[in-house]
């Protein structure tokens, strides 16, 4: 019994030790994923806009009053 | 009038189609100009066509200018439920002391939240105050624009990006509002009819006009690489290059000049040194303006003139015609 004990012990040591190795290297692959660590194509990416103004459009009977 | 308007509908349209992404606004004094009093059926009809035109255009915001106020807060309120975007922060209702329309409009654009809030002189002038009071008699109150546009930077701080105020104050004041507000980016401006070839700076603020009368349409195209950096005017450099070429025909004149001649001129001479002085200078601007551009938020602002050789909306066109209202 305390053999079998121990060879149960063993197995779940070792697969302890494998979930533990599997976690850190998804963590790691997660943060790789998430942070950049080397400037990404988006970075100092530009937007552009228009904006159409029209103002004043029936302003020419009265002139500034200011 | 409402021939350009034609104009400008067909123009902004066929912006809209080639380019994405566009915004309209107007910074106020949009509706008819006739005081009630002389021809209330007539004034009344162009503001509805003009109401109908700019939502054709899916305008972003509309402020309210003084001389919209000569129709009576009745016709803008009814513009407004139909769906015209006005705003004014500083049009207040006396009772209350509450804004009448929203202060302001947020449009979600390239990514950004763009604020346009408006606002409109208290001194409406002698010409027009008269017509304003008897048909807003009691109806509304014009609040300090310092303070209107206070509140609103203040208020949208967190919720916006880009501070756009639509004046209806005239230049003056514009820039009144800009020393004492900070944050606010650009002053799409109106009122007294300007035409700002050049953007007139004030602290941090550029104000703009595009003239009166629709008889043009103001393009202001933002760069923005970082929200966080400070605007530049990209149309400085071409400003700067043209300065150069009118130096540099006047210097090839002179130069021919000084050759035909067959005795030294001093005065020539002095004036040519002049000129190669504020050449050499306005080339270091350029240089110093071109290797700033690509570290700055830019823009750029032209004025397109709505020609008469330029398309009009048919669907516009349309109901002109059918409104009996000539094209003044």
């Amino acid at each position: 019994m305390p053999q079998e004990n121990g060879v149960t012990l063993g197995i779940s040591k070792k697969l302890l030790l494998k979930m533990k190795k599997s976690i850190i290297l998804l963590l790691t692959l997660l943060i790789l994923a998430v942070l950049p660590f080397w400037p990404s194509d988006s970075a100092g990416k530009e937007v552009e806009f228009l904006i159409l103004h029209t103002g004043n459009v029936t302003g020419h009977l009265f002139p500034c009053p200011t | 009038m409402l021939g350009g308007l034609a104009r400008r509908v067909s123009h902004v349209m066929k912006v809209r189609a080639e380019q994405q992404p566009v915004l309209v606004v107007d910074s106020g004094d949009l509706f008819s100009p006739y005081p009630a009093a002389l021809d209330a059926e007539k004034a009344q009809k162009k503001a509805r066509l003009l109401g109908q035109a700019y939502r054709r255009m899916e305008v972003g915001a509309v402020n309210v200018g003084c001389l919209d106020l000569i129709q009576g807060l009745d016709l803008l309120r009814q513009e407004y439920s139909q769906g015209l975007p006005l705003v004014s922060a500083n049009l207040l209702d006396p009772s209350t002391k509450t804004a009448i329309f929203p202060p302001y409009a947020i449009r979600e654009v390239a990514e950004l939240r763009v604020a346009f809030f408006g606002l409109l002189s208290p001194e409406l002038g002698p010409e027009i105050s008269p017509a304003v009071r008897r048909v807003n008699e009691g109806k509304i109150l014009i609040g300090d624009p310092v303070k209107a546009a206070g509140e609103v930077v203040q208020k949208l701080k967190e919720r916006a990006d880009l501070f756009i105020l639509l004046s209806d104050m005239g230049l003056a004041r514009d820039q009144e509002v800009a020393r004492a507000v900070p944050g606010i980016h650009f002053i799409l401006g109106g009122h007294e009819g300007r035409f700002t070839g050049r953007a007139h700076r004030s602290e941090k603020t550029f104000i703009l006009q595009s003239s009166a009368k629709g008889m043009n349409v103001g393009h202001l195209r933002l760069t923005l690489k970082n929200i966080g950096l400070p605007f530049m005017d990209a149309g400085e450099s071409l400003y700067l290059q043209e300065k150069i070429s009118f130096i540099d025909s006047r210097l090839q004149g002179l130069k021919a000049t000084r050759e035909s001649q067959s005795a030294k001129d001093t005065d020539l001479d002095r004036w040519i040194q002049n000129l190669n002085r504020q050449r050499s200078t306005l080339q270091e601007e350029l240089k110093k303006s071109r290797q700033t551009i690509p570290q700055r938020n830019r823009f750029l602002f032209t004025t397109v003139p709505m020609e008469m050789t330029l398309p009009e909306d048919e669907e516009v066109k349309k109901r002109i015609a059918e409104m009996a209202i000539e094209k003044d």
